[in-house]
């Protein structure tokens, strides 16, 4: 009934705008009401009834528009209340109220894009913490799995620096032999340069042997030589003897003295000559004896020689054996200095991988706490977003 | 008589208000044409600064090819501007009178910008217009209650367009990422993110055109090939860019995927505001 009163005016106002109905429906009224009073009619009871009709009607029908716009407006209140609302589906039929109605969607939409905008901030948000979470647990995963293997290398550190300080202790025993054997060499060095010296003077001794042995032969072949003229000397003393005592005979008693003198010769020159013959029997033993001693002393010249070399190069041997040595001593010393300084560098590494393994265990800690963090941030985007 | 001639009155000035009516809905209704004409434009300036977005990227990415297309786009965006000014409810809003502001400073220091400044200057350019995309067919009253034989129209004002700025923001920060072959944890986390918010947001706008509405054959074709595109950028991304420790694909190969993932979106906008034109022509 009351729409139905209203139905006129609302009809109106929606063929055309507020402001031309209004100016239209007055100038009706206006026109009407002084048309009607110049007429004979102005005192008729019509008349009045008429106008005053149209009046009532006007201001209920005014009064039920504004209050369809009122309950209108109210349930588009109602609906923008709603949190789950979308601004494009709130409508408002409303006649009076239309400027309000658009300043209001107009509010509405830019409240609803600034809640847009936040709930959007608050999924990347959370989407993010999501991503920080997963992140935080991997590192927490790493950081435990770094700080077990750093445990393992610290634990193989400390196994390898015990090992290193037996490999220097062995080393210094090593570099003790090393020292030792290099002395020795140095002295058999020098013993065999003793040894070299003293096989020299042999040599030389030897030689000079030889060389009177030498000399001996020859005067040996000269006695021979002396010997033989002395031989042909008593052979033809013992022929002039003989030519004598053929004489002494020739001559008779007078060449019996003669012949006595010659066989005294003859005797004395077969004397010489048996002489000179075992000289030369004699010679042949000694020069027989010479040869063999020439022999041998050649035998130890040439040994002695041999001797000579062999201990040059047993000299030589030593020689490499003590500047080997001399280097293995030198390479030694280097590998123990770098051996002491490893073992120094081991301890180090296994004081630092003992820190590694304490800051690795903060470090899981941290991580575990910002998981914590990356979820209590959800959490709280979460109920943010639920609360909406 | 006097009877006769108040009803005579009477009679005129219903005629009168019905003449009226008539010439406030004919305006109305030429209002509205006008409006979409300039709703069109203003769709073309924000796909054109979303493109600017992109190639200003790889050019600051070191991308030399991208200058020429950044000049080319600029020359199409002035004239489109001096169009759009000549609109006085656009002239009017305080989004536009933002952009006007904001535009010619970002259009002259875009290049000396550092990628993720460049970025968010473009982001928060594109939001406002797409605000006043929505607010122009707002305005215009665009919507279900008006336009019956269309259910899925308001769809056309927010949830096709920010889909489509969705894939253009991934489209500039998977070209930058592209360029330098490398994504670090938060490129992971901010494409992963867009990635979510395309998949959630093409998800419902297929849905809703499926659910709601006749389908033409061109629609259904058009509604089918953005799906496919939609979902062939997002496994990229996935595949390329999050599930990855390098990034191999190159940057114009995902611009075209990117970009093509777009058209699919603005044809699907096209045609829809086709639809909306259609219907103004025939009432």
């Amino acid at each position: 009934m009351k729409n139905l009163l209203a139905y006129p005016l609302t009809l109106t106002f929606k063929l055309m705008s507020v402001k031309v109905s209004l100016i239209s429906i007055w100038v009706i009224v206006v026109f009407s009401v002084l048309y009607l009073i110049q007429d004979e009619y102005y005192n008729h009871y019509l008349v009045n009834w008429f106008v005053g009709a149209l009046i009532i009607w006007l201001v209920s029908a005014s009064f039920i528009c504004i209050a369809n716009d009122l309950r209108s407006f109210h349930l588009q209140l109602s609906e923008a209340a709603k949190a789950e609302h979308d601004y494009r589906e709130l409508s408002c039929n409303t006649i009076f109220f239309n400027d309000i109605d658009s300043q209001f969607h107009t509010l509405v939409r830019e409240a609803d894009r600034r809640i847009a905008e936040l709930t959007e901030q608050v999924a990347e948000i959370r989407y993010s913490s999501q991503q920080v979470t997963a992140s935080a647990l991997a590192v927490s995963d790493n950081v435990t799995k770094q700080s077990d293997s750093t445990n393992l290398s610290a634990a193989a550190v400390t196994q390898m620096s015990n090992s290193l300080q037996d490999v220097v202790e062995k080393i210094s025993t090593v570099e003790c032999s090393a020292t030792k054997a290099c002395d020795l060499a140095q002295n058999g060095s020098m013993q065999l340069n003793d040894l070299g010296t003293e096989i020299d003077i042999v040599t030389q001794e030897a030689a000079q042997t030889l060389s009177a042995i030498k000399e001996l032969n020859e005067s040996s072949e000269h006695v021979l030589t002396l010997t033989n003229d002395i031989q042909k000397i008593a052979e033809q003393t013992n022929l002039l003897a003989l030519n004598a005592s053929i004489e002494a005979a020739r001559a008779g008693d007078q060449g019996r003295g003669f012949a006595v003198v010659a066989d005294e010769v003859r005797s004395l020159a077969s004397v010489s000559q048996e002489t000179a013959t075992n000289i030369i029997g004699s010679m042949g033993g000694v020069t027989k004896r010479s040869a063999s001693v020439e022999a041998s002393m050649s035998k130890v010249f040439d040994l002695t020689e041999a001797c000579v070399i062999k201990a040059d190069e047993a000299k030589h041997n030593l020689t490499d054996i003590f500047s080997e040595s001399d280097q293995v001593k030198s390479q030694i010393t280097v590998i123990s200095t770098n051996t002491e300084q490893q073992n120094i560098a081991t301890k180090e590494i296994s004081k630092h991988l003992s820190e590694v393994v304490g800051i690795s265990q903060a470090n899981a800690k941290i991580a575990e706490q910002t998981t914590e963090l990356a979820q209590h941030l959800k959490n709280v985007t979460s109920s943010t977003k639920e609360n909406r | 008589m006097n009877l006769t001639f108040m009803l005579t009155g009477l009679t005129i000035i219903a005629v009168s208000l019905l003449i009226l009516n008539g010439l406030k809905n004919k305006r109305e209704l030429q209002q509205n044409r006008h409006i979409l004409t300039k709703v069109k434009r203003l769709k073309l300036l924000i796909s054109l600064l979303q493109k600017h977005r992109g190639k200003n990227a790889a050019n600051i990415k070191g991308d030399q090819q991208a200058k020429q297309v950044i000049t080319g786009i600029q020359t199409q965006l002035k004239p489109l501007i001096e169009e759009l000014n000549s609109e006085p409810f656009i002239t009017n809003q305080e989004r536009w009178l933002g952009f006007s502001d904001h535009w010619p400073r970002l259009e002259n220091s875009a290049a000396n910008l550092t990628l993720e400044k460049s970025f968010i200057q473009h982001t928060h350019l594109i939001a406002n217009l797409l605000y006043l995309f929505e607010d122009l067919a707002e305005h215009e009253h665009f919507n279900k209650s008006s336009f019956e034989s269309l259910p899925n129209i308001s769809l056309l004002w927010r949830e096709l367009p920010f889909t489509a700025e969705y894939i253009g923001q991934s489209r500039a920060m998977g070209v930058a990422i592209a360029a330098t072959g490398a994504s670090t944890q938060v490129d992971k986390v901010k494409l992963g993110y867009l990635e979510k918010k395309i998949t959630e947001l093409s998800s419902t706008v297929f849905k809703q055109f499926k659910n709601k509405g006749a389908h033409s054959k061109e629609q259904s074709q058009l509604l089918l090939k953005a799906s496919e595109e939609c979902l062939n950028l997002t496994s990229t991304i996935k595949l390329e860019f999050i599930d990855c420790t390098k990034v191999k694909i190159k940057s114009d190969t995902f611009f075209i995927i990117a970009s093509s993932a777009m058209e699919a979106i603005n044809s699907l906008l096209d045609y829809e505001l086709k639809q909306v034109e259609l219907h103004l022509e025939s009432i």
